[in-house]
Formats: structure tokens, sequence, C-alpha cells
């Protein structure tokens, strides 16, 4: 399973479990958010703990995603970045976009 | 005991400091504050931090990293909008285990810390307050104790004399607190938080210190800051002249009154002359004649001949009048400029690059000749007028700034793309074709179906064919073969300064990136998609492009996956782009 959905009260939270998030699976995620919202999720976390790499369709798709949650009057949460993805999000100010958290545990509670 | 260090502000009366710096990494003696505040919280065995970042997080980030080589362990928070310092607290509930030391990112404070801790467990404070007495308080919270020092009320002075006492940036906190802070509402520590223990007459205390204390808040404390320091290391030590530089030119040593502070690599040329105080970062050349007195030139800085610097803070092209906190840029590089040389192992790899570029284009040329010949003859018959198209394309936008207290002009910088003409000579863009736009939101311009687009033009741009005199620019140097897309003047100003935006959604800074790039032919929105795309995707893509292609060593080695400076990265885009071309995705 290359994504993993668990909700967590009234949060989704979804586990990218690719050590390198690409083109090859951006499609399949950027349907899974859209899914998501259609069926009336509005508070959704996205978790990268396990990715290493996060190619610009990913991103992209993310970004996306976000745009149509905002106009559904939701938010999509971002958590777990390893290094280069940090630096990656910090970089290109992705991180004036998503609301950023360190872990699963401090996003959900965000939401409250 | 965890330490919390707050380092997300913009340092808004720094500028136009803190536009190039976060205040945290603003040096004192050549090394930047935060360095200072992790030396003092390691003495007092501190060994978790977490820094909150938001403006520049990369030069916090890339100094600290994950605190390997400060044997510690440092976590983020990356704070989307900046809310307020309690409201930082309130992001990092699972932080809190047991009390919290909060430390101000622009701040720097010494005394004891234990002691300070045990005051804090003694009265079973929930939130304790170091404070030093103030004789000038601007924009600051005077706080009122009663005789056990608790906290009684405090309230926010923009201007006042007299004494008065105010927080010192350092506070031990308890998890409890959080309760009291409100969420998605901005929040400060200094006033709000402390009114509203006040209030519910919670257990707060106020702690004095006695030691070294200052606030960076203006770029004169800067300044002063440098001094005190240089002040108190030429107290302990018997040198006069703190130097690691040795290009400081034998004429001009003798005249040096100390004490002066010359970082490493750097470089100081005939008839220099030094007056007052003065501290000179790594890697400053500073040319024949200048004068400089009572100032602070930070790191890679070039200064120019024959001026004189007063009471002015120096940062590569930025002059800041500490006397009036006035900053300009200055955009002559005789002047000042960045003094930024690239290692010879960049300038080996940019070679490689730069010979790739010219071989596989000058292939490309001669393979494609017959084939451009022919298009060129079609031109000619199809339509009246040239058979090429000089196209300007953006590399930086003009730039022009006026603020209250600074002032930045940059011109733009553009080349010119050489196409095939595609387009009837008389026909203009307006509001008809607008409409076409295949891009939902501003201000990236495609038409599908432009009726400006003649016959022979609208296959040229199915197959991308009109972009082969695009390799003669390659070979010119005025781009790669690898790299962002060039965008026309209109759209490229339009991005600088508004972002991709819509009512609901906006990405400004994010777009702003891309003009930190170099533009080139292939490249991650030109092989996945193009027009295809929408508004947003394209601007991430063009944006993680320019962040790849970055040339900082320190981020170079952070962002590793993300490098396309690698001959198979190259390589492999222009085949991506190369077979995004032949299927015609997103090419109209």
């Amino acid at each position: 399973m290359n994504f993993v959905e668990k909700k967590v009260g009234d949060v989704l939270v979804v586990g990218v479990n690719l050590a390198r998030a690409t083109l090859q699976e951006a499609e399949t995620f950027k349907q899974l958010l859209f899914n998501a919202i259609e069926r009336g999720e509005r508070k959704i976390v996205v978790d990268f703990s396990q990715c290493e790499f996060v190619d610009s369709t990913f991103l992209g798709a993310l970004v996306v995603s976000l745009k149509r949650m905002t106009q559904a009057g939701g938010d999509i949460r971002l958590v777990g970045f390893r290094q280069a993805v940090r630096a990656m999000m910090e970089l290109t100010r992705m991180h004036k976009v998503f609301d950023c958290y360190e872990n699963v545990e401090d996003a959900v509670k965000s939401f409250e | 005991m965890k330490a919390f260090i707050l380092g997300a502000g913009l340092g808004k009366r720094l500028q136009p400091l803190s536009n190039e710096l976060p205040a945290p990494m603003l040096p004192i003696l050549n090394k930047p504050l935060l360095a200072y505040i992790i030396e003092y919280l390691k003495r007092y065995d501190i060994k978790e931090i977490k820094v909150s970042v938001h403006h520049l997080p990369e030069i916090i980030d890339s100094y600290l990293g994950d605190g390997e080589n400060f044997n510690l362990k440092i976590s983020y928070s990356l704070e989307k909008d900046l809310l307020g310092t309690a409201s930082a607290l309130k992001r990092i509930p699972s932080f809190f285990d047991d009390t919290i030391l909060v430390y101000f990112g622009n701040c720097f404070v010494d005394f004891d810390l234990n002691d300070f801790y045990y005051f804090h467990k003694n009265r079973k404070s929930v939130f304790s307050c170091a404070v030093v007495e103030s004789k000038s308080h601007q924009n600051s919270c005077e706080i009122r104790l009663n005789r056990n020092s608790r906290i009684v009320d405090c309230k926010f002075r923009s201007s006042g004399g007299g004494k008065s006492l105010i927080p010192a940036g350092v506070f031990l906190v308890e998890k409890e607190i959080l309760n009291h802070i409100p969420s998605n509402k901005s929040f400060s520590i200094e006033t709000d938080l402390i009114q509203k223990i006040c209030q519910l007459n919670l257990p707060a205390y106020a702690y004095f210190v006695k030691g070294e204390y200052f606030k960076i808040q203006f770029p004169k404390d800067l300044l002063n800051a440098n001094f005190r320091f240089l002040k108190l290391l030429s107290a302990h030590e018997e040198k006069l002249i703190f130097s690691y530089s040795n290009k400081i030119h034998r004429d001009i040593l003798k005249f040096i009154k100390a004490p002066i502070f010359i970082g490493s690599n750097s470089e100081l040329r005939k008839n220099v002359s030094i007056k007052g105080t003065v501290i000179i970062g790594d890697n400053v050349i500073i040319d024949e004649g200048t004068t400089i007195s009572n100032s602070l030139i930070l790191n890679d800085t070039y200064i120019g001949k024959n001026l004189e610097i007063v009471n002015s803070i120096i940062y590569k092209n930025l002059c800041i009048n500490t006397t009036n906190s006035f900053g300009i840029y200055v955009t002559d590089k005789f002047i000042l400029s960045p003094n930024i040389k690239s290692k010879i192992k960049d300038r080996i790899i940019q070679l490689i690059f730069r010979m790739l570029d010219l071989v596989l284009a000058s292939i490309g040329l001669i393979l494609f000749f017959p084939l451009m010949l022919l298009i060129a003859i079609l031109i000619k018959i199809d339509s009246k007028g040239p058979i090429f198209y000089r196209s300007k394309r953006i590399i930086h936008p003009l730039l022009i700034q006026k603020e209250k207290n600074w002032y930045r002009y940059e011109p733009e910088k553009a080349v010119f793309y050489l196409k095939f003409r595609t387009m009837k000579t008389e026909e203009i863009l307006n509001n008809n074709v607008r409409k076409l736009n295949v891009y939902d939101e501003g201000p990236y311009f495609k038409a599908k179906d432009d009726p400006r687009v003649t016959r022979v033009g609208k296959i040229l741009r199915r197959l991308s064919l009109d972009e082969l005199p695009l390799l003669i620019n390659v070979i010119k140097g005025d781009l790669s073969l690898v790299g962002i897309w060039g965008l026309p003047p209109q759209e490229a100003q339009a991005l600088y300064e508004h972002g991709v935006s819509s009512n609901f959604f906006r990405l400004k800074d994010v777009a702003q990136i891309r003009f930190k790039g170099k533009l080139g032919l292939a490249g991650y929105w030109q092989s996945r998609g193009r027009s295809e795309l929408s508004a947003e995707e394209r601007t991430i893509h063009d944006s993680v492009q320019a962040i790849s292609q970055i040339a900082d060593e320190k981020l170079k080695a952070r962002l590793k996956p993300y490098r396309t400076d690698s001959v198979k990265g190259y390589i492999s885009l222009i085949l991506d782009t190369i077979k995004s071309v032949i299927k015609s995705k997103g090419a109209y």
C-alpha cells in the first residue's frame, strides 16, 4: 500500500509510504485527495515521514488539492519532513502555503 | 529540560538587514547570535532544542541542521503565518513534557540558568520571566511585581522614560499554560499571555537578571552588541588585533589602532584606513584608499576604492547607516558587491555543463539544419514577414522597493529568444485573444487555437519546431539546455509582483523563486505536461527547479536528492522533455 488512510476523530491522516514520492504515484495521490475532499473530508493531514524525496509533480498535486480544499473551506496540513524535503519546502517558500507540523499528533491537535 | 528558541520573526525594525538574514543569524564578532544562545544552553546541559522558523528558515536550518554538529537534538516548527510568540507555543504541544525554557532568538542573556530553574520550581510557578531593569524602553512590555516577585500586571509601552522592568526574552513555562493560549488568534507572550496569567491569578514570577543582556531590535543594536563583545574580548586577551586574515597590506598594519576584529580570508588593500572600532567578517575585500570608521562589515562583502564608511553596517551590496537606520541596496558592483567566488570544483562542473550544452546544441543544429531550411522557406511562402521572431524573456524582472527606511532598485535582466515566426505580423494581443487563455488564473498566458497564428505556425507550435533556433541561443550562452522556461516581460513582471492568484488562493513567495534560477530549454515543467498543467503546478515545477540549481555548498548537500547538476539528471531531463515534445503534450 503506497498510501495509508486513517481517521483520527474527524481528521483524515494520509500516510505516504514511499521513499521516493514521484511522478509515477502523483496522479493516484491527487485522485485520493480529490476523492477525500469530494466525500466531505475537511481536515486532512498528510504524513511524509517515510519520504526521503518528494518531487515537484507530487508537490504540485498537493498544491492543487489544497486549492480545492481551501475553496471547500477545509485545510490540508503536512507533517514529518525529512531533511531534504524540509529544505525544499523552506527554500521554495511552500511553508508559507501549507501549515506544517513536526508530527501527526500536533497537526491533529491544531485542528481542534 | 528542553528549550524552544523563537526565530520566526520578520525583524521589521531591522529591515533592510533582516531582508537578508533572520535576526538570530545576525553576526556578533563573526558568529551568529544563535551560536551564542546555543553555547549558553549547552552549558546548562540542555540537549534538545526546537526552533520556530518562518522568515528565511533555510538560513537557520542550514546552520543548525538536525543538531549533529552541536551534539544536540534540534528540530523545527515551521510557521505558516506569524501569529505571535505565544501562538508559537500552542503549535508544539507534543514538545512539552516537563518545564520548557523559551528563549527569544533576538536576545542574548547570560545568567545562572540553574538558579532560575530552582527559583521557578521552588515557587511552584507556572510561568517565570527573566527581567532586567531598563532606563529607556521602546516598544516593550513593562512588568509590575508585588513584594514576593510575583507578576501582578504588565503593560505595553511604545516609548517612555524612567526605570522599569522589562522581560529579558527568557521564560520558563509549564504545559498547562497552553490551555490559556487561544487557537488561530495572534497572541504574544509579552503582554497578551502575561496579562491573561495576571487576570487568572496564576502563580507567575519574575527573576532578576544580573548579567550580560542585549536585545537586537534596530541596526544600531547590532553594532553596539559587536562593539560590546569586542571590548569584552580585548579585556580578556592582550592581543589588540583579532585577525584571522593574512592579507592585510603591510603598510597599513602599523597604522591600525586596536581593538579591531578581522575574520578569516579577508583582505585589506593598500592605503586602507581604519578608525575607531571596526569589525570585519570573513571573506571581505576592502579595496585601496577606503576609510572605515566605527562600522561593521559582514561576510562576503567587497568594498570599492576610495570610499568613506562611517557608522554603518555593510553586507554584500547593502549599506545601512546606523545613525538614522536608513538602508540602501547599491547596484554599482564597483562600490559594493557580494564577494563570492565559486570554488574550483563548481567551476569545473559549470564548465562540463557548458561543454555539454555546446556539443549537444551543435549536433542538434547540424541534424536539424535541412529541416530548419525547409521551415524557413514554408514560413516565407505562407505569410508576409520575417522568418525569425525575437522574443524577450526575463531572467529577473525590474525591482523597485521604496520603504520608510530603505530603498532598493534592481534593473531588469533579460535575453532575446530566437524563434521561428508563427504569427501574422500585424496581429496584436487583444482581449478576444486573452479570453482564450488555457490557464484559469493569471499571469501565465497560453492560447489554444490562437487566431493570430499562421497555418505553418500552427504545425510548428504543435510540434514545438518553432523553438529550434533556440539552439543558437544555447550556443551563444544565453540559456542552457536544462533550465526554467523563460517568461515574456508582462507575465514575468505580473508573476513577480502578484504571484499566481485567485480570490481564495495565492502563491506569491513561491512564484518569485523561479527568478533565482537559470533559464533553459528542458526542465520539469517542459517535460511534465507544459500547458496541460495548472498555473499552480507550473509554479511549483519552476520553483523546485530553480532551487535544485542553487550553488550554496551547505544547501547543495542537504538538497542532494533534488540536484539536477549530475550528468544523469541533465540527460534524463533532456530526454523527458524530448519525449514530451514528441507526444505534443500541452503544446498549442
